[in-house]
């Protein structure tokens, strides 16, 4: 059985490096592609905007920007907002905090997959992409350990290897896998 | 071991909260769940703890003062001119309008001050506008102790980087430097200039309990609202809709919406980017 009917939300954390592998999965999407995608990717604060505008231009389904309290719905990607964290409440609602930074991140990536998982447990499907520091590996971990598939870009094609390598250290996510992969199985 | 790390169930969160309700008056029941898990999370973690019974039993026996827990509960991360395109729009826009219908002194209120950096970007833009005498500012907020801070004006150097930053951005590099507006205080602080600071009247104020003492021109209330579940955001929705003038202005944090409160009715979106909101006028 493939990812479409079995999970609820798809989960992508990145950070340096990332972009280009978001830009594609976005672009390659099945046109009726239902399950709402998560992406927190670190990002420069200062740049408030035009990166949604960015990821736009390729992309086969409407990006956001989640206002706090926002449902998450099917055939909606979802982008965390610059300089607030992006969280999960149980009734599939979008909470924004301003909280401390985790591991020098806000948005982090940790703390996404932490109320995913704890939100969505086994329906969800967490990818963590190129990045540079090791924000995400212990949300991927929460999210494995609660019933949910993890997903790593695989660290030969990443092009900043940290962030896959330190969920490795941790542990072994379900699928390590090259941009095309990913997203042959998110189309699944 | 990470924040993250540590479990914590929702039934012990509620009996938690209960506790401390009956306790202490401070209400947390309509909190938002999942930033309110994680400050419970930061709490147990700072304080070497592995469950919320542990706490608990530290507070009463005073070993943790309540205080000390509802600074740590209540988020106070906040920096000088955040978002500074919000700024200059208040600076360009939002009080110009405001001090061309009004006659008199203008009143603004600071709903959740936190350690004072907004109340203070708020006094800056006044200043350079040529009318903080011709206001009044008044800063609430649920912690005492988060307000003393903001009342000494005393700032970590640490901060500096941050607030620099946004004050060039906010300012276009047209003005002055930042530092016109504080000097050493010690080798690891900032004093700001006293004329910002006079001005501000502090008092402590729960939006949770908390009814209308005052009618305002400009209600900042940043950042919080996302801390709130549904209901009390409906609550304070109308807290803030007594509390203003007619035309009065409401600035949320760019992120948040009243959008689906029964009183957003009685508001006008002015500015959806940095969510700008005009009370509309009683008929």
């Amino acid at each position: 059985m493939g990812i479409n009917g079995k999970y609820k939300v798809i989960v992508i954390g990145g950070s340096a490096g990332s972009f280009p592998v978001i830009v594609s999965i976005l672009n390659q999407l099945n046109s009726n592609f239902q399950i709402p995608i998560v992406m927190c990717l670190h990002r420069l604060k200062q740049f408030r905007h035009g990166f949604v505008e960015a990821l736009s231009l390729q992309s086969n389904i409407k990006i956001i920007e989640p206002d706090d309290k926002t449902s998450i719905k099917p055939g909606c990607a979802y982008l965390a907002p610059a300089n607030y964290h992006l969280l999960a409440e149980l009734g599939y609602t979008f909470a924004l905090s301003t909280d401390e930074m985790h591991k020098f991140s806000r948005p982090s990536i940790d703390l996404t997959f932490e109320t995913f998982s704890y939100a969505y447990r086994e329906k969800m499907v967490g990818i963590i992409l190129s990045g540079a520091n090791n924000d995400g590996a212990t949300g991927l971990l929460k999210c494995k350990k609660r019933g949910g598939l993890t997903i790593i870009q695989n660290p030969k094609e990443a092009s900043v290897k940290t962030m896959v390598e330190g969920c490795l250290n941790l542990f072994q996510p379900d699928m390590v896998l090259n941009t095309n992969e990913i997203i042959r199985t998110i189309n699944s | 071991m990470n924040t993250i790390d540590i479990e914590i169930d929702i039934r012990d969160i509620k009996s938690f909260v209960q506790f401390f309700k009956e306790k202490y008056a401070y209400d947390f029941s309509d909190y938002a769940l999942s930033s309110f898990k994680r400050r419970l999370q930061r709490l147990l973690h700072i304080n070497q703890l592995k469950e919320l019974a542990e706490l608990q039993k530290k507070i009463i026996s005073n070993e943790i003062h309540f205080e000390k827990v509802v600074e740590e509960i209540t988020v106070n991360t906040t920096e000088m001119f955040r978002d500074p395109g919000f700024w200059k729009k208040l600076k360009d826009t939002v009080v110009p309008n405001i001090l061309k219908e009004k006659q008199g002194r203008i009143k603004i209120w600071h709903a959740a001050c936190s350690s004072g950096e907004e109340v203070y970007s708020m006094a800056i833009v006044l200043k350079e506008l040529g009318v903080l005498e011709k206001a009044e500012i008044i800063a609430t907020d649920i912690n005492e102790e988060v307000m003393q801070r903001a009342k000494r004006g005393i700032y970590s150097k640490q901060t500096l980087q941050v607030n620099t930053a946004n004050y060039k951005s906010y300012s276009n590099d047209a003005l002055p430097d930042f530092n016109q507006y504080y000097h050493e205080n010690d080798e690891y602080t900032i004093q700001l200039e006293r004329s910002l600071i006079s001005g501000v009247k502090f008092q402590r104020f729960d939006l949770v309990k908390g009814s209308a003492f005052d009618s305002f021109d400009l209600i900042l209330l940043r950042n919080v609202m996302i801390y709130f579940n549904f209901e009390l955001q409906e609550k304070v929705t109308e807290l803030v809709y007594s509390s203003l003038n007619n035309n009065g202005i409401l600035a949320l944090g760019t992120k948040e919406t009243i959008s689906w409160t029964k009183a957003s009715e009685n508001f006008t979106l002015k500015d959806p980017e940095d969510k700008i909101y005009r009370k509309n006028i009683r008929n």
